[in-house]
């Protein structure tokens, strides 16, 4: 001991002198007994839940009867206490249908839709039938199928090269044909539209 | 009662937070005989919190289309949805047949009416028209044999008076000029 002593007094250049006792047997530690008391209150909250039985079934949430949820009983251990009984039968939580908090109003729209014309895209590279043409004609598009006899309005929209269509609403015309865009080649001369 | 000779089309969209509905019923001119739309709706922060991805599935699935079905007055032989998570509900709900369509890139099958399985599952390719790459169609599980048929069936007598795909583009631009108004 007196060697370790003589050590540390060379490490600290005797700046500080190291005391101590040679007998290195401890005391006893004291010994405190912890008690606890454990408040328990009995919960009897009723709060209300925004739920369906499609929601709970996709949240994945159980719920054992329509009335709402009911925690079954659970036993807490407490050291040094005796064993308490806690049940949490108090509190239940009780669904309303979310259904209630949306009103969603649907409209009929039928009188808007019906002036709406329909799009047809150019399925010239699909259409395999190729009409007859003249010397110095090119074909630019094919529209279809449409009822000729239906058709009250074509319109040619130029920035999708799509073709609008109004019907008449109350045709009794179901025969089908395809129009046709033609272009002659040459100066000033206007593209021509041929149903096939 | 179904009207023969129809098909439904039901798009339920959710823009900027706001989920809308619409449904158009077309005759196999793609005639309109019936078009419904909803208000949009905008569920809360808190109900986004709340109830998390299960909100936009309620909403989608059970409110925005139960309450189109439910208004929709002219039945259709056949529903037709671009969504595949719209699909069984609609068959669910709609009281008649249902299916998925949708645009594929596939080369053409050999014939009209010529049906292959798709690469995507429980979805086949139908050659619905000569004009057009073949169609994804998909319908709900536990389909019957004969319902693909009838389904493709009616598709295909379709397709010969109208692009079978339109009127989804046609409720879109119906209801942004509704909110245009």
């Amino acid at each position: 001991m007196a060697g370790f002593r003589d050590n540390l007094a060379r490490h600290f250049l005797k700046e500080a002198e190291v005391c101590g006792s040679s007998d290195l047997s401890l005391d006893a530690p004291r010994i405190h007994t912890q008690r606890h008391s454990v408040e328990t209150h009995s919960l009897q909250a009723k709060m209300p839940l925004i739920k369906t039985s499609s929601l709970t079934a996709r949240s994945r949430l159980q719920v054992p009867n329509s009335k709402g949820f009911q925690f079954s009983a659970v036993s807490v251990r407490a050291r040094g206490e005796r064993v308490h009984h806690y049940s949490a039968k108090g509190l239940k939580v009780f669904g309303s249908r979310m259904k209630n908090q949306h009103t969603l109003k649907v409209h009929n729209g039928l009188k808007q839709m019906v002036e709406l014309p329909q799009e047809r895209t150019n399925r010239l590279k699909w259409q395999s039938l190729r009409p007859p043409k003249k010397p110095g004609e090119v074909i630019l598009a094919w529209y279809g199928p449409l009822i000729e006899d239906a058709v009250i309005k074509l319109a040619l929209e130029k920035a999708r090269g799509t073709l609008l269509v109004w019907y008449n609403s109350q045709s009794k015309q179901f025969k089908t044909g395809g129009l046709y865009l033609y272009r002659r080649l040459g100066a000033g001369e206007k593209p021509e539209w041929r149903w096939v | 009662m179904a009207v023969s000779n129809s098909l439904g089309y039901i798009n339920v969209d959710a823009v900027e937070g706001q989920i809308r509905g619409a449904s158009l019923v077309v005759d196999l001119r793609g005639i309109p005989l019936d078009f419904r739309y909803t208000d949009p709706i905008r569920p809360s922060r808190l109900e986004r919190v709340l109830y998390g991805s299960a909100l936009d599935t309620y909403l989608r699935e059970d409110l925005v289309l139960q309450s189109l079905l439910g208004a929709v007055e002219v039945k259709p032989q056949l529903w037709l949805c671009n969504d595949l998570d719209l699909l069984v509900p609609l068959r669910e709900n709609g009281k008649v047949k249902a299916a998925f369509v949708a645009s594929s890139s596939h080369a053409p099958l050999e014939a009209v009416g010529n049906i292959e399985s798709a690469s995507e599952p429980n979805s086949v390719l139908l050659q619905a028209d000569s004009v057009s790459a073949p169609l994804r169609l998909a319908l709900p599980p536990n389909s019957r044999p004969d319902e693909a048929q009838q389904t493709a069936g009616l598709l295909v007598e379709a397709a010969k008076m109208m692009e079978l795909l339109e009127p989804f583009g046609r409720i879109q631009k119906a209801l942004l000029s509704l909110n245009e108004e």
